[in-house]
């Protein structure tokens, strides 16, 4: 609750750039929940996440846009996220009867598929240059720049403040969802599936069923981030749903833990905002050189991708649960070294004369 | 919550069942009928066919020939998941348990009774909220029952290798099943874990009326629980009767029991 309110205060304090770096945050946030969800709890390995991603972007942008059908966007935003679902349940099939580093691989063709079809299907996607992304209306209220003109305690509030409302409610959305289906029935079926899946079937787990429907929820989760994505970046390109997309989402879940919805939140915050910010603070920063320069030294992009490279090995070697099991031993180390609370019960007070007679030891 | 526990279980039927597996004939036309509210086990040397047996009554396993009904349903054509919403529940002779609490393998062992699909737990609907709450106080009670009521939220990992044992058995009582198949689930324990555990399937017998079929090494406690006892060499049927007269029959002495009677005390 506490955390909420804090979120809802970044857009009358920081400027747009940090604001951008909320908002790309959320978005890898929702798309890293959805495959948390698919590879950390039902144990299915998948390099597509990109292609789902750029489902739901390219969705909202064709179906909201022209040309395309040009629907009201709220609709067509909807119809994206349904849309990379389905898109989810038409690659189950694959995913119910192919397993582990083989799915991996069958899901690596859906993404130079994908990006084959964002280069050539010019009149959809716009080609090499991809399109600009019409802004999301709901209700006469534009999350964009302008109309109507809104100024909130003095602040006034452009794109990047109106997205950050709408990624934050979004992102409240996928972490009340994630986690009800996680501690809940279906939660439970695709852990089991990927614990054992006789067992699983045994217990009465439908196991081509549920691991399609991983798929399919997980792709929705991808497609609802894609939509996000689309509406912060303004424009969509084809190079941005590439291969090194799908990696950057699994190291997001690998570095916050696997199966976890703070920890997927954590790695897609880790992951999303290094680059960015060591792009900004480059020429403050040791071994960095600034972006654009040639001299062969090292960029902060890839500098990025060195750090969370290093991210990565370090948390499979000490920490294979991720930022969310450090978090969760660090916690449980704090509660063990608070002194507990005196006993109140007459029946725990016997051990007590031995615990007072024990400094008399220390006296020779 | 459940009406199947009030009615008494249907027959279980094994007819000549067959199964292959390239060129090893791992159940050679075996025969069994268990009988509603018994205790039948099924014993053997290792390698005989029993968990073979087991996968073949669960679904893990299509026999190549034969057939197995449970009252009027036969069991041998479907998947695993509907054999187990007919209420055959089973554990395993290694332990298989998920990742998470007591409380989150027992809930495992309620999905077939419950109905609560992805948009409606997504949601949180009232629905899919009741019906957890509901199926957790009853998963509580079986906990309960099986000894495992201090341990409800523990991780399982963090359990003993009796009690996560033991969580296997709860798993499956919760499917509130009309058959339970328990494979070896004493393997591994203490005296005192075995007794408990014995005590436990005894009670599931006499209480809830269970039909139950046993795979297990322990012979004093296929002599104490079990009505009829199968006796399974080399995936053959080789005796089958009340354990008294399986215990003196020659072809079971010399085959499981070992060549002579000193086997017997071996045992």
């Amino acid at each position: 609750m506490c955390l909420a309110v804090v979120l809802c205060l970044p857009p009358f304090y920081l400027d747009a750039f940090w604001l951008r770096i909320g908002l790309f945050s959320m978005a890898a946030a929702i798309g890293a929940v959805g495959l948390a969800l698919l590879t950390g709890t039902a144990g299915q390995l998948s390099l597509g996440h990109a292609f789902f991603l750029a489902t739901g972007a390219y969705g909202y942008t064709w179906l909201a846009g022209e040309p395309g059908p040009g629907l009201p966007p709220a609709l067509a935003a909807l119809l994206a996220v349904l849309l990379a679902g389905a898109a989810g349940g038409l690659f189950s099939p694959v995913a119910a009867r192919v397993r582990g580093i083989y799915l991996g691989i069958a899901t690596l063709a859906l993404v130079f598929l994908g990006h084959h079809v964002l280069l050539t299907a010019d009149s959809v996607t716009g080609g090499f240059n991809g399109r600009s992304v019409p802004p999301l209306t709901l209700g006469g209220f534009t999350f964009g720049a302008g109309d109507p003109e809104l100024t909130v305690l003095g602040v006034p509030f452009g794109a990047e403040e109106r997205l950050w409302f709408l990624g934050l409610a979004l992102f409240a959305f996928t972490w009340f969802t994630a986690r009800g289906l996680l501690r809940g029935r279906p939660g439970r079926a695709l852990a089991a599936l990927r614990d054992s899946e006789t067992a699983a079937a045994v217990m009465g787990v439908d196991v081509a069923r549920h691991r399609s429907a991983a798929f399919v929820v997980s792709s929705m989760y991808a497609g609802l981030a894609g939509v996000l994505l689309a509406l912060s970046f303004r424009r969509v390109v084809p190079d941005y749903f590439s291969l090194v997309l799908s990696v950057d989402y699994l190291a997001m879940i690998v570095i916050g833990g696997l199966g976890s919805v703070a920890g997927a939140t954590a790695g897609a915050v880790f992951v999303t905002a290094l680059p960015l910010l060591m792009t900004r603070y480059a020429d403050q920063l040791p071994l960095v050189a600034a972006p654009g320069s040639a001299d062969g030294s090292v960029g902060p992009t890839e500098a990025a991708r060195y750090l969370y490279g290093a991210a990565i090995v370090l948390v499979l070697l000490y920490a294979p649960d991720g930022l969310h099991g450090l978090a969760r031993r660090a916690r449980d180390r704090i509660r063990r070294r608070r002194p507990r609370p005196p006993a109140t019960d007459p029946a725990l007070s016997p051990p007590q004369p031995a615990a007072t007679a024990r400094p008399k030891e220390h006296t020779p | 919550m459940n009406d199947r526990t009030t009615t008494a279980p249907p027959v279980l039927d094994v007819r000549d069942v067959t199964v292959r597996f390239a060129g090893l004939t791992a159940l050679d036309a075996v025969s069994l009928t268990v009988e509603p509210g018994t205790v039948h086990a099924i014993i053997g040397p290792n390698g005989a066919g029993k968990s073979t047996c087991f996968n073949v009554l669960s679904g893990l396993c299509r026999p190549a020939a034969g057939t197995v009904t449970l009252g009027d349903t036969e069991l041998t054509r479907l998947a695993p998941h509907r054999i187990a919403a007919l209420g055959v529940a089973r554990t395993f002779q290694n332990i298989v348990t998920t990742h998470g609490t007591v409380a989150d393998n027992l809930m495992l062992g309620r999905h077939a009774l419950t109905r609560a699909g992805f948009a409606a737990t997504a949601l949180r609907l009232p629905g899919a909220v009741r019906e957890q709450r509901r199926h957790l106080a009853r998963a509580r009670e079986i906990a309960e029952l099986t000894g495992l009521g201090a341990h409800f939220d523990s991780p399982v990992a963090l359990l003993s290798y009796g009690d996560r044992k033991r969580v296997e058995l709860a798993r499956a009582l919760c499917l509130e099943p009309r058959v339970l198949l328990l494979d070896e689930p004493v393997a591994g324990m203490n005296a005192a874990e075995r007794a408990r555990t014995a005590e436990v399937v005894g009670e599931l017998r006499t209480e809830l009326g269970l039909s139950i079929v046993l795979v297990e090494h322990d012979m004093g406690l296929v002599m104490r629980l079990a009505d009829d006892v199968t006796v399974l060499d080399f995936g053959r049927s080789i005796a089958h009767g009340t354990p008294d007269e399986v215990r003196r029959d020659p072809e079971v002495l010399r085959a499981y029991l070992g060549t002579d009677t000193q086997g017997e005390d071996a045992a």
